[in-house]
Order: structure tokens, then C-alpha cells, then sequence
């Protein structure tokens, strides 16, 4: 079932997406794993595109919250307020009561509002007035930024970078698909007319099913040396955590669920690594981007257990 | 290479596990132990392996970073020697019994293993010392004829899988040098085998036949003398405590537990039976009546021998016996050896026991005593642990070739019909009786059935049976008055009546036989199997059986049961307290159960190994498309996924090998089970590039 779900939502994202299939693999792996996903590059390349495609795709409710720096954080999760003709205190959703939740330029969002967001995601639930709501299943939060704009902006801190399961960088697209978007094949105009391929329950379900993809023990040691190879790279100060381990093994899950296969390979590791890992690691350079180079470059080194 | 060779080298993978070198040592003393235990080697041997053993397993724990071409010499040597004292042994031993080889062979394996275990430096020794343990389990049981050694069988068991369960942790460690944890031992790996095993040893007890437990060349004989019989000749039975002649022999046991028939003669008067003790056990290809002794005079209340003149019988190898009153035989290219051999349990009457008729003995004194009615006696009281042979010949015999030799009408020698017909003064009412019962038939043969069939519906069989008035006559008491009683009473009838009638007929003593214990595949003879019958005179055809109690069987062959049933019937026998319905239910439950469970862990065991033998193929292929890779100069790096690295291949122009590659990833990752056409197409494209390379 979640296979087929996969195929589904990755037949309908690329039809939005032109040319950007194995993105389009990591955003929808990113989603069946259960976390939340980050669209990192600069403005135009589509990263609204394929947070709305995906969004449409899944069916259920969908939200959006554009960044800005006068953003407070119970504009996001909803106020108390009273109501006169029921003479009681009711509470008013705000935005992040969705299935999916696009947070456009989530870095012009002030520090404040970013971790209102960023614990809503954590914990799955929103707290106001000392009441707790809990956010509807499942809840995906997709979020972009545009990390070479600096002013006004204010970047993510890495505690914050963690809890997104992957971070995408879309890049820009081949020259085929640049022409097929000036002939108007794929971009906002297919977005209009896609249709959602799943609904929320269907959706819940095939997540808990890629958390059962069974996991060989050779699989288990590959992303625990992967993990340990960042700890002692001579160029990262701060490696891996183990969250970042865990994220790794569901990621790949969701991956194998995507390509096909009903168990994990060390190829669906190694292919998610990189979006996995390179914005949990912090260099002694303070590079951010040449984190997905030091991660690459231990996937070269780091031997496949071959049972 | 400049060391000289005597210089000791290191070992390759020495075994420092001492929890895996003390459970082999502990399965191999397990085995010594139940060879020693049979009592047949010697002390050099016994002190070689229970205390040589040991030491060696020590020493070469000691010693197993190096090693010693001069050990390896000085074993060399020491096996030498241990196969020429094997050969002498054989060679300057007379062979009579194939047991005086086995205790040799047996000192043999014993002396071998202790060799071995002073070069014990890896893993590998250590397995095949366990091997040539359970090698030692099987001489053990070739050498054992009772349930003792169940008991090491169990312990070796134990210490066995203890070994291989620990051998397993050992090489998973050597094989995963990265990890520093141990990696868990798959509990399944031990019990889907036991399972299994379990599951197809009881499959194969229900489904295959008894085995035939002897082959002709086997004629085991051994002496265990308690002490010489003062009266050479004479007849004596210990087991009737105090009894015969030998009083002071030295028993150790002075109670009564035997039958009083084993005597010189049988007072029917006498009451009481002997007791459940195991008195011997036969190994035989199927049952039959362990006869002992004759009786032919009777007085009315007594059965003795008119025959005292024993005549020594001796042979070389075989005792042939001589040919006896009645021992006529039939011409038959039916005629069958049978061959029993007799184990002694507790010291008896110093009788021969045999089927009928015995050839051939094989008794370790080589020396034995005839009575002219083919009784044979020993010189000497046997005592526990006494085996000998006995070679039977058995000719089929019906109804109509008894018919046709009938004694009252075919004639046959005046001294038989003196002996056999001999009658004191028989009350006429029983002679009557015979008459009567008997009047409708013709021949001999059906007037026995007439006779045995009338005691069969109008007398019963009872152990509990008033005492004998005096002067009463124990046929006519037993027809007319009791009309109950146990075999003597109704052997005795069948006798006297037969006599009345004028066919001559004895008494005969001797044992039923037996529970055949499925364990051992040996007849298990209690005291209270004693039993005795009447024979018939047949002209030209012998002597023949008959017992209205418990039909002797007219020799033609036995049923043979499987091993299964008769392992029920044994259990069953044992569980003989528990209410008839309930235990046969919980038995035919539990049967079901057990075969249920076992072919669960089989099937699951099944499924396991195949996986475990699947990865072990992606292992292998992977490997042999490295080979081919490497020729072509792609060579896989290590942090290459099998995917990544056939993928190149595949570029590289080895058609098929990306297919290969999603193969080797599901068999290696997913614990998926293969097509077995698949396998054969990665299998083909391996062979052919392979092929290609050399050419």
C-alpha cells in the first residue's frame, strides 16, 4: 500500500516538478518518513512549486504562512478569544492546523515565531493559554528559504536545522525542462489542475508502514559508521546526532518504499545521506555549504557491509 | 624459508575461547566415560582417556599460539604405535566373538582421541575431537546392551550443542573484527536443528521397520563365572536362593526371585511366582520361546527327567550339539538360521536357553553338557555380564505337513514311545474326558486343537489358585475340581491327555520372550516370564510346541511391527497406572502436538537456513563478480555498494550484471527469498565471463 502511495504522489509531484525527479524522490521520502522538509535555493527555481504540488497532492487541509519579520507566534498557532452570542472563551486555530503547512522564507520569520513553528513540528502539538491542542495527522511542515539573502533575514540556528528530516537544494533546471516551463508544460499551470492522489488516513498509514521496512543488520551498521565518520572527520567540528541516525534510517526507508523495494539497501542510505546529514554537521569552517561535500566524501570512504 | 622445520611455528587462527575448549573436553569425556563404563578395556586405555585427556586438552590450551612439528612427530608416532598394539591385540587374541575385536577397536578410538587432544590449537581440532567424541558414543552403544547408556547419549547431547553453540559465538567473533560487541547467536540456530532432528528421528521410528538386529557373522560370547559347579553335570539355580547344589558358591543375592521350574524336577503342588527381576536380555531378529529344559516322567504331581547321563560337547569355535531322542528334522529349503544371543542380567539355572532346535553354540568355555534330551547344561554358574549365541535351526512347519507325520499313524521308534507315553495311574474320568474332547477328529494335529480349544472354554488362567490336597492328582484337580490354574496346571493337562491318547508328548520349561525394549532392540526377560508347554512328537518332523496358554507360534516367520508402534506399546507398558482411556487420548494428543511443534520448527528452520544460505550466495556472487571485474580493471571499491558496483559493470558491457546486482542487494538486505531461475541466470552469466577470463 505505502509503495503504491509512494508512486502515486512521485508520478503527480514530477508532472509539477519537471526534470527534478530524485528531489522530488527526497521530498516525498521526507514526507513518508514522517518528518518535515526544508527547501533551501535561491527565488525561481520552484521550491513554492513543489511544496504546493506536494500539498495538493496529499488531499486534506493546507495552509500557508509567508515569513515576515512582524510574524508573531500566535499568528500561527491560533488565539482564545470570546465569543459573545456563546458567552464562553473559544479557541481559533491558527495556520498550523493543517496536514500541510508551507512556511514561505521561514528565515524572515523573527527568532521568535521560528521556534513557536519549529516546537509545534517537534511536538506535534500546540499549547495556548495553557491548553493544549494536539495538530492533525499527518502534519508536514515544508519550509524554504533563501540562505544567500542575508539581509533582513534571520538564519536558522542549527538545533533548528535538525528537526527537518532533509534538507533540499532544488538547483537550477536543465535546459529541456526551462523550455518546457516557457511552453507551459509542468509549473503553476499542471499545479492548477492536479488532483489530490491520496487523503490523510491513506497517508498516516503508509507512513506507519515505512517505519516497518525491515532493516537488515548490516543496514543498521552502515548508518551507525556512516554517523560515526562525521564525529571524527577532521573538518566537522560537531558531528552527527543520533537523531540525525534515526532520521538517516527512516529517510532510507521511505526511499526504498519509493523505488520499489520492500526492504532497505545500502544505495537508498547512501542516496538520502547527503540531504540527511549535511545540515546537521557543523564545520570547523563554518562553511554551511560545504557540509553536503565532507558528507559525500564519506560516503566514498565509508565501507558497504556486504553480509 | 630459513626456520629449520622442528622450530615451532605460529598458528594461524589460534582458539582462546576456554568456555568452548572446556564443553568439548566435557563431550569427549562424556563419550570416554560410556565406553569405560562398559567395563571391557583396559586400565592403560581407561587412564589415557580419563586422566590423559584432561592433561592433553590443558597442555595444548597451553601451547596453541605455536606450533610443534616434534609434537606433531611424537603423535604421528604415538598413532603408529596405538595401530600395531590394535593388530596385535586381533592378531594373537583367539577370535571367537566379534566383541573380542570390538574391545580392541575400542581401546583403539580411545587412545586416538587422547592423542589428538594434545594438538588442539584452533577451532577446527577442537570440532573434529567433538566428531570423533560422538564416533566414541557409537562404539559405546555398539559395546552396551542396556538403557545406561541413555544417560551419556543425554550428557553428550548437552555438552555437544553447548560446543557448537559456543564454536558458533567463537567464529562470529573471528569473522567480525570491526564490532566490538559479540554478536547475538540467533537463538532459532538452536532450536529449529534440535526441532528437526527431534522431528525426523521420531518420523523415522514410526515409519521404518524393526530392524533386524543381528547379522550372521556376529556371535558375541563372553565368560562372567561365578564359580564351577561341585557335581559337574548337575543342575544349579541360584536364583532360587539356596537352591541346588551349590550353596556355597558365593552368591550375592540369596533371595528367591526365579522360577522353581529351572530344577531337577517340577512339584505342580508348589505355588507362588517368581517375581519381575530382569534375568536376561536377548538380541534376536524376532521372538520366540527361550526353551530351557525337558520333563517326560510324571507321577500325578510331579514332572523330573528320566535322563541322567550328560554328555560333554565341546568345539573349537561353535559347540555343535548332538543329535537327540525325536530330533528328527524336514528336508526344507525353508529352513532359516535364527540366531539369539543371550545377555545375563542375574545368575539362573546353568542351562542353555534357545529357540528351537539348537545347532549351534557359542559359549565361552567352548564346553558344555548334554542331556539325551538335547537339555544342554554349563560347567560353571554365569553370572552378570555372561553373553552367549545361540544358532537355532528353524523349518517352517503347517497344519498339513503335522497332519501327514502323524504319530498314531506313522511309526517311529519303540525308546520314544517308552519315554513319551509313560503315564502313572491317571484317573479315568480325565482319560475320559480326552476321549471325549478328542472323539470327532482324526489326525494328532486336530485332536491337539480340540484339546486346547476345549481347556480354552472351559478352564481360565489364575495366578490365585487353591493349594493341592494330598494325594490329589494335579490333572484331575485342575479338569474337574479348579478348573483354573497357570501354565504348569494347563501344560500338564495337555500332556497327560495327549499320553491317555497315546501321542507322545513332554513337558518343556523355559521363557516366553520377552518385552522387546525399542530402545535397545533387545528382548528384556523377566523372572516371571517363565512359562512352560507341552511338545508333540511328530515322525520325521520333531518336536512341536503347543501351549494352550499363550500360543507358541508354528515357525514361519513373525509379524515384524514398526519401530514406532512397538515404542508405544513399550511407553505404553510404562505408563500402565494411568486409566487406559485417558492415557491413550493424552498419548495420541501429545503425539500430535509434538508432531505439530516439530514441524513448525523444522518448517521455520527450513526457511531460516535457506535465507542464511541465500545471504551467503550474495556473498559469494558478489565476490566472483569482483573477480570478473577486477580483470577488466573496475575494481570495487569498499565504500561501493553491490548495486553501485555491477551498475559499472553493467556500463562496462557485462550485460545482465545490474540484474545481477538488484539479485545479490534482495538476497543480501532483504532476507528475500530467490527465484531459483533467477540464481540460475546470474549463476550462467558468472560462469560465462569467468569462462571468457581464462580462455
Amino acid at each position: 500500500m505505502a509503495a503504491q502511495v509512494a508512486a502515486d504522489l512521485f508520478a503527480n509531484v514530477t508532472r509539477a516538478l519537471r526534470g527534478k525527479p530524485d528531489e522530488a524522490r527526497l521530498a516525498i521520502a521526507a514526507l513518508l518518513s514522517g518528518g518535515h522538509l526544508l527547501i533551501e535555493d535561491v527565488p525561481g527555481v520552484g521550491k513554492t512549486l513543489l511544496a504546493k504540488a506536494i500539498a495538493q497532492s496529499v488531499g486534506g487541509t493546507f495552509r500557508r504562512i509567508q515569513g515576515t519579520p512582524d510574524l508573531l507566534p500566535a499568528d500561527l498557532t491560533g488565539i482564545t478569544m470570546y465569543r459573545r452570542e456563546a458567552e464562553s472563551w473559544e479557541f481559533q486555530p491558527g495556520p498550523l492546523f493543517a496536514n500541510v503547512v508551507l512556511v514561505d522564507e521561514i528565515n524572515r520569520a523573527t527568532p521568535r515565531t521560528q521556534a513557536a513553528t519549529l516546537e509545534a513540528m517537534e511536538e506535534r502539538q500546540v499549547t495556548v493559554d495553557g491548553r493544549t491542542h494536539p495538530l492533525p495527522k499527518p502534519f508536514l511542515v515544508i519550509a524554504t528559504q533563501n540562505p544567500f539573502e542575508h539581509a533582513g533575514t534571520f538564519p536558522l540556528v542549527e538545533g533548528q536545522r535538525d528537526r527537518f528530516s532533509l534538507v533540499l537544494e532544488l538547483g537550477l533546471p536543465g535546459r529541456q525542462s526551462e523550455r518546457e516551463l516557457l511552453l507551459g508544460q509542468g509549473g503553476t499551470d499542471v499545479l492548477r489542475h492536479l488532483k489530490p492522489t491520496t487523503d490523510p488516513t491513506t497517508l498516516a498509514n503508509a507512513i506507519s508502514e515505512v517505519h516497518r521496512v525491515p532493516v537488515h543488520e548490516a543496514i543498521t551498521e552502515y548508518v551507525l559508521d556512516i554517523s560515526a565518520a562525521t564525529r571524527s572527520h577532521p573538518a566537522v567540528s560537531l558531528g552527527a546526532s543520533p537523531r540525525a541516525s534515526l532520521s538517516l534510517l527512516r529517510v532510507a526507508q521511505a526511499h526504498a518504499t519509493i523505488v520499489g523495494r520492500s526492504f532497505v539497501a545500502p544505495d537508498d542510505v547512501k542516496r538520502v545521506a547527503p540531504a540527511v546529514l549535511s545540515h546537521r554537521i557543523i564545520l570547523s569552517s563554518g562553511d554551511l555549504r560545504a557540509a553536503t561535500a565532507v558528507i559525500e566524501e564519506i560516503l566514498a570512504k565509508v565501507a558497504v557491509p556486504t553480509g | 624459508m630459513s626456520t629449520p622445520f622442528w622450530r615451532s611455528a605460529p598458528v594461524a587462527e589460534p582458539e582462546s575461547s576456554v568456555p568452548l575448549r572446556s564443553a568439548v573436553l566435557a563431550s569427549v569425556l562424556i563419550a570416554a566415560t560410556a565406553i569405560v563404563n562398559e567395563g571391557l578395556v583396559g586400565p592403560a586405555a581407561t587412564t589415557a582417556s580419563l586422566i590423559g585427556i584432561p592433561l592433553a586438552f590443558w597442555w595444548s590450551h597451553h601451547h596453541r599460539h605455536r606450533e610443534s612439528a616434534l609434537l606433531k612427530l611424537a603423535i604421528a608416532v604415538g598413532l603408529i604405535a596405538a595401530l600395531i598394539g590394535f593388530i596385535g591385540q586381533v592378531r594373537t587374541a583367539q577370535i571367537v566373538s566379534a566383541l573380542d575385536v570390538q574391545i580392541p577397536l575400542a581401546e583403539l578410538f580411545l587412545w586416538v582421541q587422547f592423542l589428538h587432544s594434545l594438538h588442539l590449537p584452533a577451532r577446527r581440532d577442537l570440532m573434529f575431537s567433538l566428531v570423533s567424541s560422538l564416533v566414541m558414543l557409537a562404539v559405546a552403544s555398539v559395546l552396551s546392551v542396556g538403557m545406561g547408556l541413555g544417560i551419556f547419549v543425554l550428557l553428550w547431547l548437552g555438552g555437544g550443542l553447548t560446543s557448537m553453540h559456543l564454536a558458533h559465538a567463537s567464529r562470529l567473533r573471528t569473522k567480525l573484527p570491526l564490532t566490538d560487541h559479540t554478536p547475538p547467536v540467533p537463538r532459532r540456530s538452536l532450536v529449529g536443528p534440535a526441532g528437526a532432528v527431534l522431528g525426523f528421528s521420531v518420523l523415522a521410528f514410526l515409519v521404518f521397520p524393526t530392524a533386524r538386529t543381528i547379522s550372521p557373522i556376529v556371535f558375541p560370547s563372553k565368560l562372567s563365572v561365578i564359580s564351577r559347579l561341585l557335581h559337574e553335570g548337575g543342575l544349579s539355580n541360584p536364583s532360587l536362593g539356596g537352591n541346588g547344589e551349590d550353596v556355597d558358591g558365593g552368591f550375592a543375592d540369596r533371595s528367591s526371585f526365579g522360577y522353581f521350574g529351572f530344577a531337577e524336577s517340577l512339584d505342580t503342588s508348589l505355588r507362588g511366582r517368581p517375581d519381575d527381576t530382569l534375568v536376561m536380555r536377548v538380541r534376536a531378529q524376532a521372538p520366540a520361546f527361550w526353551r530351557g529344559q525337558t520333563f517326560d516322567r510324571w507321577d500325578g504331581r510331579t514332572w523330573s527327567s528320566s535322563f541322567d547321563a550328560v554328555v560333554p560337547i565341546s568345539g573349537e569355535e561353535a559347540i555343535q550339539t548332538l543329535s537327540t531322542l525325536g530330533d528328527d528334522r524336514v528336508d526344507s529349503p525353508d529352513a532359516e538360521r535364527f540366531l539369539q544371543t543371550f545377555y545375563i542380567e542375574r545368575p539362573g539355572p546353568n542351562l542353555i536357553f534357545g529357540a528351537y532346535r539348537i545347532d549351534e553354540v557359542f559359549f565361552g568355555e567352548r564346553y558344555l553338557l548334554e542331556l539325551e534330551d538335547g537339555t544342554l547344561r554349563t560347567g560353571v554358574n554365569l553370572g552378570k555380564g555372561s553373553i552367549y549365541t545361540v544358532m537355532s535351526e528353524m523349518t517352517p512347519v503347517d497344519g498339513n505337513l503335522l497332519r501327514a507325520a502323524d504319530p498314531l499313524a506313522v511309526p517311529y521308534p519303540n525308546v520314544i514311545a517308552t519315554r513319551y507315553l509313560q503315564l502313572p495311574d491317571v484317573p479315568d474320568r480325565v482319560v475320559d474326558l480326552a476321549r471325549e474332547i478328542t472323539s470327532g477328529e482324526s489326525t494328532t494335529f486336530d485332536k491337539i486343537h480340540a484339546l486346547e480349544a476345549w481347556m480354552a472354554d472351559n478352564t481360565s488362567y489364575s495366578l490365585d489358585i487353591p493349594p493341592l490336597q494330598p494325594g490329589a492328582d494335579a490333572v484331575d484337580q485342575f479338569l474337574f475340581v479348579d478348573r483354573k490354574g497357570f501354565c504348569e496346571q494347563i501344560g500338564s493337562s495337555l500332556v497327560v491327555m495327549l499320553r491317555s491318547l497315546g501321542i507322545p508328548s513332554r513337558l518343556v520349561i523355559g521363557y516366553t520372550p520377552g518385552e522387546r525394549n525399542p530402545f535397545t532392540g533387545l528382548y528384556e526377560v523377566k523372572a516371571s516370564d517363565a512359562h512352560s508347554w507341552a511338545e508333540v512328537y511328530f515322525p520325521g518332523v520333531g518336536w512341536q510346541g503347543f501351549d494352550p496358554t499363550a500360543q507358541v507360534p508354528l515357525f514361519g516367520g513373525s509379524e515384524v511391527a514398526n519401530t514406532g508402534s512397538s515404542l508405544l506399546s513399550y511407553l505404553a507398558g510404562r505408563f500402565d497406572a494411568l486409566p487406559q482411556i485417558v492415557g491413550r487420548s493424552v498419548r495420541v494428543a501429545g503425539m500430535a502436538i509434538l508432531v505439530g511443534v516439530i514441524g513448525l520448527l523444522s518448517w521455520n528452520w527450513r526457511a531460516e537456513s535457506r535465507r542464511r544460505r541465500m545471504r551467503s550466495w550474495a556473498h559469494r556472487t558478489l565476490e566472483a563478480f569482483e573477480e570478473i571485474g577486477g580483470r577488466r580493471g573496475i575494481a570495487r571499491s569498499p565504500a561501493d555498494t553491490p548495486l553501485e558496483y555491477l551498475d559499472s559493470l553493467e556500463l562496462a558491457g557485462i550485460e545482465g550484471a545490474r540484474r545481477a546486482g538488484e539479485l545479490i542487494t534482495a538476497s543480501a538486505y532483504g532476507s528475500v527469498d530467490l527465484d531459483v531461475s533467477d540464481v540460475g541466470i546470474v549463476e550462467d552469466l558468472v560462469d560465462a565471463h569467468r569462462s571468457k577470463g581464462r580462455r
